[in-house]
């Protein structure tokens, strides 16, 4: 089996692909079975990425790709880049990819995403297999904000009923025109685990600074499309797992009154959430502005984590806007399910991201030898901690699954996974999937 | 592709970067062995430049006697960012204050790595 994987950067996406095909496609020997295509997001266009991956297609000589665009991408055996491109490539019957399917209303209508990817999934017999699916990530107009305020209102703590509706009505319009964030991956996710998939990866597609989004699947660029495939093989097991860093616990609070539909926390410990929030933090709002404003107002360095009802903590990101009285939090509506929900606050830091990634990497491999390959699913937000040091965590993971193991790791805007038929819609977190040799009696176990 | 070639076109992708101003090669002694600006630059980023010019030096040092491999400066509006290539260049770049300081730092590292296999 070949595996091959590399990262090139170039303020051109023409020398960009150029570069891509030769380092990586050319190195496949004969046309490749499947590709996952990834770009940085600073070439803007659609028409420059529709030319890219047709390029792609054209020199490969398949349509069997999947990918999208991701602040930071990186493989294992190249720097991380924010200016290029990561390419990963497959060949040989070790493992089997199914043709990429796609759903181009994923925003809206969740339930027909999850349908493709069952349906995917279910086609193939094998007992070792993953759905690998990508997304659109948050993406929000500029005056997004202003129509939340209307979440403040006497009305809406008075009438939640009515104004979990109207919660849903926002995001429903939002959603329709290609704005929102990524919470209808965990409806995906739901569906999923009720069909009785037990395994998938997966993440969202993000553009930092909001104005682009883009998802690749054959030769087709999509802005607010569901584009996934499914991995299976009858002679190597997969391991997929996640974490966050969760080294640097401080303290913890109550979100005592919310719209669940929307996520919208409007009080923490019985005061107004976002002056309640900023004082659990400890930080002042012109700080913090100065500090998130440049990333909607998402912070970053503080992330609250609750437990779910697998008893995992599972973390998700605030937004604590300068105009809103709440918090908007990341939070699925179904964790929103009574009040007073006790959730605890983690720092994170460069060091801790490291680590974290190298305990998800090394968690992977266990009860695997000769791994294959691995892809990642980490946040674009540990990227932005972590900075130019994002390099040392790809270090550490390959550490953990061994020298010259292809890696390819994609800084998402919410990242997910079914394990063992446990759904994990998170944020801040790292999400992996490897393939290897089990070394254990029993074969094809996914854990 | 030459050295001189390679490294301007390096140069060239970080000024293609959103808000970066200028991508400058400096050899220790303030010297400039190569550099990218953007079209439209302003005297505020050129007095900034004659700053980085007198000062590569005495920053180098302080890098190497603290063993720092990034060192990044906000003056007169503008964020500099110093990144070692080897012992005797230093890859400066230089961005408005609305850049992103985490992608953009990413980026300088893999071409200061790149800039360091062409010398």
């Amino acid at each position: 089996m070949q595996v091959t994987a590399g990262t090139t950067s170039n303020r051109s996406i023409e020398r960009a692909t150029k570069s891509i095909i030769k380092d990586v496609i050319d190195d496949i020997n004969g046309t490749p079975d499947f590709l996952i295509v990834t770009y940085t997001p600073n070439y803007r266009n659609k028409e420059d990425y529709e030319m890219a991956i047709s390029k792609i297609c054209e020199e490969s000589g398949t349509k069997n790709i999947i990918g999208g665009i991701f602040p930071g991408v990186a493989t294992s055996n190249g720097l991380p880049t924010t200016q290029g491109c990561s390419v990963m490539g497959f060949k040989g019957n070790e493992i089997k990819i199914q043709p990429p399917f796609d759903y181009s209303n994923i925003r809206i209508n969740p339930k027909k995403g999850a349908q493709k990817v069952k349906t995917a999934y279910e086609r193939v017999n094998s007992e070792t297999k993953l759905g690998f699916f990508l997304t659109p990530g948050p993406f929000y107009q500029t005056n997004a904000f202003e129509q939340l305020q209307v979440l403040d209102t006497f009305f809406a703590r008075k009438f939640k009923k009515m104004f979990n509706i109207i919660g849903r009505m926002i995001n429903r319009s939002m959603g329709k025109s290609g704005y929102g964030s990524t919470l209808f991956a965990d409806a995906i996710l739901k569906i999923l685990m009720e069909e009785g998939i037990k395994s998938a990866l997966g993440g969202a597609t993000i553009d930092l600074d909001m104005k682009s989004c883009y998802q690749f699947s054959g030769d087709q660029v999509y802005r607010n499309a569901l584009v996934g495939t499914v991995f299976s093989s009858d002679k190597l097991s997969f391991n997929n797992n996640w974490t966050f860093d969760k080294s640097q616990h401080s303290q913890n609070f109550l979100l005592t009154e919310f719209l669940k539909s929307s996520g919208y926390v409007q009080k923490i410990n019985k005061k107004p959430a976002n002056e309640a929030f900023l004082d659990l933090i400890d930080i002042s709002r012109e700080l913090y502005d100065e500090a998130f404003g440049k990333l909607s107002y998402a912070s970053l360095l503080y992330l609250s984590a609750m437990e779910n009802e697998y008893q995992d903590y599972v973390p998700f990101v605030s937004v604590c806007h300068p105009i809103l009285k709440g918090v908007i939090a990341t939070v699925p509506e179904k964790s929103l399910y009574n009040d007073n929900i006790k959730a605890d606050f983690f720092t994170q830091s460069g060091t801790g991201i490291q680590t974290s990634a190298f305990e998800c990497a090394n968690n992977l491999v266990q009860g695997l030898s000769d791994i294959r390959f691995g892809i990642f699913m980490n946040c674009s937000n540990r990227l932005l901690i972590a900075g130019d040091k994002i390099d040392q965590e790809n270090k550490l993971i390959e550490e953990a699954v061994g020298d010259d193991v292809p890696f390819i790791t994609l800084y998402s805007g919410g990242e997910f996974s079914l394990i063992n038929q446990k759904p994990i819609y998170s944020a801040v977190s790292i999400h992996g999937f490897v393939a290897g040799v089990s070394t254990t009696s029993s074969k094809n176990v996914v854990f | 592709m030459s050295c001189t070639q390679g490294i301007s076109s390096e140069l060239e992708d970080l000024i293609f970067l959103e808000d970066v101003e200028a991508s400058i090669l400096f050899r220790i002694d303030g010297n400039v062995v190569e550099s990218r600006f953007n079209e439209s630059y302003s005297q505020e980023l050129l007095r900034t430049v004659k700053w980085c010019k007198e000062n590569v030096e005495k920053v180098s040092l302080e890098m190497r006697s603290n063993n720092l491999n990034k060192v990044t400066y906000e003056l007169n509006d503008f964020c500099v960012l110093f990144f070692v290539v080897n012992s005797v260049t230093i890859l400066t770049t230089l961005a408005n204050q609305n850049v992103n300081l985490s992608l953009l730092s990413i980026e300088a590292k893999r071409k200061s790595q790149i800039i360091a296999s062409y010398l």
